[in-house]
């Protein structure tokens, strides 16, 4: 029983972790290139005209996998940072700062691509919905986290303050999330739910590829991303100069 | 794109361009670590192996 304990702590060293990292950023990288070029096929080649929204109905699929992957990085982002907290590993903080940046590339573009359904749909680049205003805070969020990190330059009492930060920034994902529920938004409600979908399936199907493709694409990122974390924290250890030796 | 076209070619390459940005940013970081690392190691090794 111990020894399967300690095998599972095993990648919880950054030295570990730098190569479990390198060997599978390629396979990510690779699924997400394949699911992309099939989502976007559909989304041009197979998914048909809407009945209301013509042609641009189109943008559904990135600016649902971009919307949703901002939500859920936040909450990723948040348990890594829940678990350096608790265990004091420094792995997780790693973790949570290679989400961060992609997290907020994501808010920006769930945004900038609303506005651009908003305008030729609802008349307007933005306006302050609930919906939309809870994606801005979360955007902020993902600032605010960036600008504490490199405000401290102790990295471990950077990890600290900025795991409290998204630990409690985290209660805004259920509010943007239940938004279109609570309040009488403009931005419309979930279009897939328990009881199914109300749209073709063409249009599920390749809304649900993009979000998948998105998915592969954030965890490669994440995977380089904590790969150039470790190799700059770790620099004056001995395993990193034999590493690139 | 029937009438669309600015709307829709506009979130999609937006979405393109930040991810591009994002890979090309990650990789030149790699490098540039790498090469700092093997300078201040003193080390002849190429820099550009991961």
């Amino acid at each position: 029983m111990k020894t399967r304990v300690i095998h599972w702590f095993k990648f919880a060293s950054p030295q570990n972790f730098y190569g479990l990292a390198g060997r599978m950023w390629p396979w990510f990288a690779a699924l997400a290139t394949v699911l992309t070029l099939v989502g976007l096929w559909i989304s041009f080649f197979v998914a048909p005209v809407d009945a209301q929204q013509g042609q641009g109905y189109r943008i559904i699929f990135v600016h649902v996998p971009a919307s949703q992957m901002s939500m859920f990085i936040y909450l990723v982002m948040a348990a890594w940072a829940g678990i350096g907290l608790a265990f004091n590993t420094r792995l997780s903080g790693m973790m949570a700062s290679a989400l961060a940046p992609t997290g907020a590339l994501f808010a920006f573009l769930s945004l900038v691509t609303g506005a651009l359904w908003g305008k030729p749909m609802w008349g307007a680049w933005w306006v302050w919905d609930a919906r939309l205003t809870s994606e801005l805070i979360l955007l902020f969020l993902y600032l605010g986290f960036l600008a504490l990190q490199s405000s401290i330059d102790d990295p471990r009492r950077a990890d600290k303050a900025c795991a409290v930060l998204a630990l409690v920034g985290a209660v805004n994902v259920p509010i943007i999330y239940f938004s279109v529920k609570w309040w009488n938004t403009l931005h419309q409600g979930a279009s897939v739910s328990m009881k199914g979908a109300s749209m073709a399936t063409p249009m599920l199907m390749g809304m649900l590829i993009m979000v998948l493709a998105f998915w592969m694409y954030a965890i490669a990122i994440a995977l380089l991303r904590v790969r150039n974390i470790i190799l700059d924290r770790e620099r004056h250890t001995e395993w990193v100069k034999h590493a690139v030796a | 794109m029937g009438g669309y076209a600015f709307y829709v070619w506009g979130s999609f390459g937006i979405t393109a361009l930040v991810m591009i940005i994002e890979v090309w940013q990650l990789r030149a970081q790699h490098r540039a670590i790498l090469r700092n690392l093997s300078n201040e190691t003193g080390s002849d090794s190429d820099p550009n192996h991961s």
